[in-house]
């Protein structure tokens, strides 16, 4: 009857421009990360003291900054540097969040009380306080920086998990599967509450993935971050906010960079929520 | 004819706030007699579906005993609770939320064969194919979605996902009251059918009086988590034996008009089981309560035939009924 109808009315509304267009910054973010040996015209630390500052030219597309070096190779090494922070900082947050929110939705009780308390502590800290003050105390470094940053995410996948569980665990369904003797993990837990967890999650870490790049570039444009001369898009940013003046188009570059990455991970994120809803397939 | 399932002064409690419980299910006593269907009526809040999720397992017994084929169901080892679990299966009332919407329809319906794990997948596939068949849904439908279903084939599916274990008891919460009077018939002649083939016993839970007597042969009527009257079908139509079931009967719209009784109207809503009446619970709401009816807590008793009534002044509102048989 209708059913087929409506399939067809749903799926084929084009997607905007705007995803494609997302998908295409994301597409060329993944290849800069996977070749940026090959992509590089230069060496991203060779100086050339004779040459500093430079405006863009085709020896250097995007200039150079004051030690001579080319920025455009700085860009293309700093982004597998930005991108595999970023990924770390999620993943902490992913691989510790999310098992600990779908446990303490679906057990509840006192566990869930006790884990709540902890993380509601730790929520009080604003990310970046954090992890200034422990590279403060460890010594700068980006893992520690960015360990940090995953620690403070961590609470934001365990709420929505938890909440996300709790919702679930009300569904008749679940009550179903416990009416035929559906128990624990195996049964109960990965069969029917996490693919149905999962959604608002991939969708909050697309989002928090944008976050923990902004935390990056922040974190290495105070110095806390990446270390000099390890290029990333916050080293590279902040070296070349220092002479604004004097060579202005290349803090518009890891800027830019920046900014397109955290929009296209957004535009992701929702496209994921969207594909794995079985009612838009 | 034996008990198929047995109530003996069972009652479930909730907890609600602080040192306070709900009653939602207080000293029912009844047998499940095997083979026959059963309905099972009362307004909403009068604990039919927790009564339901009781003879499933899903709620916690605060008193009495079940019994299963005779035997205590707390008392189950491990493959006794497993055969019980098989035996019982339940069809809830909104088709929708009752499968998850990430698996196929026939991972649903294969899934209580799967948790039991019995057998080789590909006879699991085929029993619950199988089952599909029974409940007349084509085999197409069986790699779709739920969404992707109309409300009578997820209807459908979920009596299949009960069949497929290949139960003794068929517990039906409201099963069709969340289609349309056209797909309730369907359905209500399906499980009909389904129970002649399959030798089931039924426990239809409804609020409509219309579609219980369609199917049972008796019904219990529960007020505020107790049983007020159980009788054969007819005889529960024709002359009910307490206050409450002559309302309920009594406002049963009557499609064709004309004023066959007089429609008696209850006052006011379902009194709150966190603090039920004292006495016959009824007694706030019933046209004939004396100051009796507010004292003592009147116990379900043979009310003549194979009636069994929980009135305190049935023998002055009834008279000339015989009571003799002991029937529960």
């Amino acid at each position: 009857m209708s059913v087929t109808l409506s399939r067809a009315v749903r799926t084929t509304p084009r997607r905007p421009a705007v995803v494609w267009f997302s998908y295409a910054v994301l597409a060329v973010v993944a290849v800069v990360v996977l070749l940026a040996d090959l992509l590089a015209p230069h060496a991203p630390n060779e100086q050339n003291l004779t040459a500093i500052l430079q405006s863009p030219s085709w020896q250097h597309p995007l200039g150079t900054d004051d030690l001579g070096r080319d920025v455009l190779s700085r860009m293309i090494h700093g982004t597998r540097v930005s991108i595999l922070a970023a990924a770390w900082a999620v993943g902490i947050a992913v691989v510790v969040g999310f098992p600990l929110g779908v446990l303490t939705g679906y057990v509840r009780g006192v566990t869930d009380a006790a884990v709540m308390r902890v993380l509601d502590a730790l929520m009080a800290f604003p990310a970046l306080v954090l992890a200034i003050g422990i590279t403060a105390m460890l010594g700068p470094d980006i893992m520690t920086a960015m360990t940090a940053v995953g620690v403070v995410l961590t609470p934001v996948i365990v709420r929505l998990a938890r909440a996300q569980t709790m919702a679930i665990t009300q569904q008749t369904y679940i009550e179903a599967a416990r009416s035929f003797g559906a128990r624990g993990a195996r049964r109960m837990i990965i069969p029917h509450v996490v693919p149905n967890v999962v959604q608002p999650i991939v969708a909050q870490v697309a989002v928090l993935a944008g976050f923990a790049l902004i935390a990056e570039a922040s974190l290495s444009f105070v110095q806390l971050g990446v270390q000099p001369p390890t290029a990333s898009w916050g080293t590279v940013l902040a070296r070349s906010y220092t002479f604004l003046e004097l060579a202005p188009w290349s803090t518009v570059v890891p800027g830019a960079a920046i900014a397109l990455t955290v929009f296209s991970l957004n535009i992701l994120g929702e496209e994921i929520q969207r594909m794995l809803d079985p009612r838009r397939r | 004819m034996n008990a198929l399932m047995g109530f003996d002064h069972v009652s479930v409690t909730f907890p609600a706030g602080r040192r306070q419980r709900v009653s939602a299910v207080d000293d029912v006593t009844f047998d499940v007699l095997t083979g026959e269907t059963l309905g099972l009526i009362g307004e909403s809040g009068s604990g039919k579906t927790t009564l339901a999720r009781a003879m499933l397992g899903l709620v916690p017994i605060s008193a009495g005993t079940v019994s299963w084929q005779g035997r205590s169901t707390a008392g189950f080892d491990r493959v006794g609770r497993r055969e019980f679990t098989r035996s019982v299966q339940m069809v809830f009332q909104d088709p929708h939320s009752a499968l998850d919407p990430r698996r196929t329809i026939l991972q649903s319906v294969r899934e209580p064969l799967d948790v039991m794990r019995r057998g080789e997948r590909r006879e699991r596939d085929a029993q619950a194919m199988a089952a599909l068949d029974d409940v007349g849904l084509s085999s197409q439908l069986a790699e779709r979605y739920p969404h992707q279903l109309s409300g009578g084939q997820k209807q459908r599916a979920n009596i299949a996902r009960a069949l497929v274990t290949r139960p003794r008891l068929l517990v039906c919460d409201e099963s069709v009251a969340a289609l349309d009077v056209a797909l309730q018939a369907e359905i209500l002649n399906l499980l009909k059918d389904l129970k002649a083939e399959h030798d089931l016993t039924v426990v239809f839970i409804s609020h409509d009086l219309g579609v219980v007597g369609h199917l049972a042969d008796r019904i219990a009527v529960m007020y505020l988590g107790r049983l007020a009257e159980v009788a054969p079908t007819d005889e529960l139509f024709t002359r009910p034996r307490h206050p409450y079931s002559e309302a309920l009967l009594s406002a049963q719209p009557e499609v064709r008009g004309g004023s066959r009784t007089r429609r008696i109207i209850l006052e006011g809503d379902i009194p709150s089981p966190l603090r039920p009446p004292s006495g016959c619970r009824f007694h706030t709401r019933c046209g004939h309560s004396a100051p009796a009816c507010r004292e003592i807590l009147p116990e379900l008793r043979p009310a003549g035939g194979d009636r069994a009534s929980a009135c305190l002044r049935i023998d002055e509102l009834y008279p000339g009924d015989e009571r003799s048989a002991v029937i529960r």
